[in-house]
């Protein structure tokens, strides 16, 4: 982590949840559900499939509303969160009739930027992407893993302050999901950004964040936050620390607990 | 891409076929000696075809005037109504099954009455394209709009696009192979609504002129107007076909598959 991100984890929440409860219908998906993010901060709630953890990302972003609890950002009112929060979703949801960089633009042209500035926007930052090469392409002539950074810069582009990432490399195969993870690292380290992560797989939670909540299924609820120590060099081979191996067994435990308790 | 591309191989066979169908109808009859205003030669009709020549244009003028309106008329209406029904529940319960039932009645009963209420003149003819060639559209487009995914829609709003921007950037171009599916459609059989409208009453068009034609055993002429009639549907569908190849470039559904006009 860069000193920027390191010193202001301590920071005011630019994101606050007291008590959310959630449901479709009769079913109670999230309950009572209470996490406050830094600025800065990179956070990544874990939790087994079907636990509303794309529910909670969904809720935040203003895509659906909590049935119950309080939600508070720092710069956005409540009711006007759609907009002003970064969501990138598991699948990449391109849009096959555009190319590459209209893509990347799509969030630029509907807040209504004057449309020649968009390519220089999406220019500026189609290297560190690792796209520069493609921008003309369609997504159909991509790689998965290509097509992702194409979602992942759409989501970047839009100017604000949190950024909500719903299991982003879930549909990929494990070799690119490793580079992905890696690579995020570094632009996260870039983007002066607070980032909200849902994942199922604790090696990538333990990778990528700062703080992991801990959630479990029927209904949704936290159960533990772990602060994860700070390794100075992120990498794949930082997992065998024993530091964070001790920390990954006791994740395992709470998770494998709440199993047995369903 | 592949449909660019010309290939005899995909165009021999019909063409062949069409040939020789041609050449034993031109020798059975004249071998059987068939009377000319019972089955006349290919022959007889190409002739016809060429001594009519400003006479058949004269009405398949009108006839096309009639097509073309009444299928711009269709696909306005066609559309709007299909965007309705995917939007809103009450206008899909509303109007749905009525656009279906709607598609029991042999529209061809109704043009008895449309000349009755509107007259003989182009409006009536408009009218019964319509009824004919709406209903395609509408399935299709509906069809279209609703293959639009909710993730999809979610993903503009927390882009924070609005209503306007959802339809246009969002809906409207995931419907469009649908919409021209549709069209493609629609073109062809609005030369059916045109010629019904004309028999019914008329006092200019192709299917006044066979409608003439008949009772005075001008076989040939009957002939020759049903050639002008094939080749107006077929122009039509091509034009259709070659706006969506333009209009779709960049949709992979053209990129992908051939495309109908690529089988030509």
């Amino acid at each position: 982590m860069s000193e920027l991100r390191k010193a202001t984890t301590e920071s005011p929440a630019v994101l606050a949840l007291a008590g959310i409860g959630f449901g479709y219908g009769r079913d109670q998906v999230l309950s009572d559900v209470s996490l406050q993010v830094s600025r800065g901060e990179f956070v990544t709630v874990l939790g087994p499939s079907g636990c509303g953890k794309s529910s909670l990302l969904k809720l935040i972003a203003g895509v659906v509303e909590p049935s119950e609890g309080q939600l508070s950002l720092r710069h956005t009112t409540a009711g006007k969160r759609l907009g002003n929060i970064s969501l990138m979703q598991q699948r990449d949801l391109l849009l096959d009739w555009r190319t590459v960089a209209e893509n990347a633009g799509l969030g630029l042209e509907l807040s209504g930027i004057d449309s020649s500035e968009i390519p220089v926007h999406v220019k500026r930052i189609a290297e560190a992407f690792g796209l520069e090469d493609v921008l003309q392409r369609y997504p159909w002539e991509l790689s998965g893993g290509m097509r992702q950074r194409v979602a992942l810069m759409r989501t970047l582009l839009i100017d604000s302050e949190l950024v909500l990432l719903d299991e982003p490399f879930g549909a990929l195969d494990a070799i690119t999901r490793s580079k992905l993870q890696l690579w995020l690292l570094d632009v996260v380290d870039q983007q002066d950004k607070t980032f909200l992560m849902v994942s199922h797989d604790i090696d990538e939670a333990l990778l990528m964040s700062d703080r992991i909540v801990v959630m479990a299924p029927n209904p949704g609820r936290v159960i533990e936050e772990v602060v994860v120590p700070v390794i100075p060099k992120k990498s794949h081979q930082a997992l065998l620390e024993p530091e964070v191996l001790n920390l990954k067994r006791r994740i395992l435990s709470l998770l494998a607990n709440q199993e047995q308790v369903a | 891409m592949i449909g660019r591309e010309f290939s005899w191989s995909a165009v021999l066979p019909p063409v062949l076929t069409v040939v020789v169908a041609l050449v034993a109808w031109e020798v059975i009859v004249r071998a059987m000696d068939v009377q000319t205003w019972l089955l006349p030669p290919p022959s007889m009709i190409f002739g016809e075809l060429v001594d009519s020549f400003s006479l058949l244009s004269k009405h398949a003028g009108t006839t096309l005037t009639e097509m073309v309106v009444g299928f711009a008329v269709s696909v306005a209406l066609g559309v709007t109504l299909a965007a309705g029904i995917a939007s809103f529940r009450t206008f899909e319960r509303s109007l749905y099954p009525l656009i279906i039932a709607s598609q029991t009645i042999p529209i061809f009963t109704l043009a008895p009455l449309l000349i009755i209420w509107v007259g003989t003149d182009i409006m009536s003819k408009i009218i019964v394209i319509v009824l004919f060639t709406f209903f395609p559209i509408v399935i299709s487009v509906v069809t279209g709009l609703r293959q639009v995914e909710n993730e999809m829609v979610d993903m503009f709003r927390t882009l924070g696009a609005n209503q306007r921007q959802i339809l246009i950037k969002l809906m409207i171009p995931t419907a469009l192979p649908n919409v021209f599916a549709g069209m493609k459609v629609a073109a062809v059989i609005s030369v059916i609504g045109a010629v019904i409208g004309e028999w019914v009453g008329a006092s200019s068009g192709l299917g006044y002129l066979m409608k003439l034609s008949g009772p005075q055993f001008l076989t040939a002429r009957v002939f020759a107007a049903i050639v002008f009639l094939s080749v107006m549907a077929m122009g039509f569908f091509a034009v259709v076909a070659l706006t969506e190849r333009y209009v779709l470039r960049n949709h992979p559904s053209s990129q992908r598959s051939k495309g109908m006009l690529g089988e030509l």
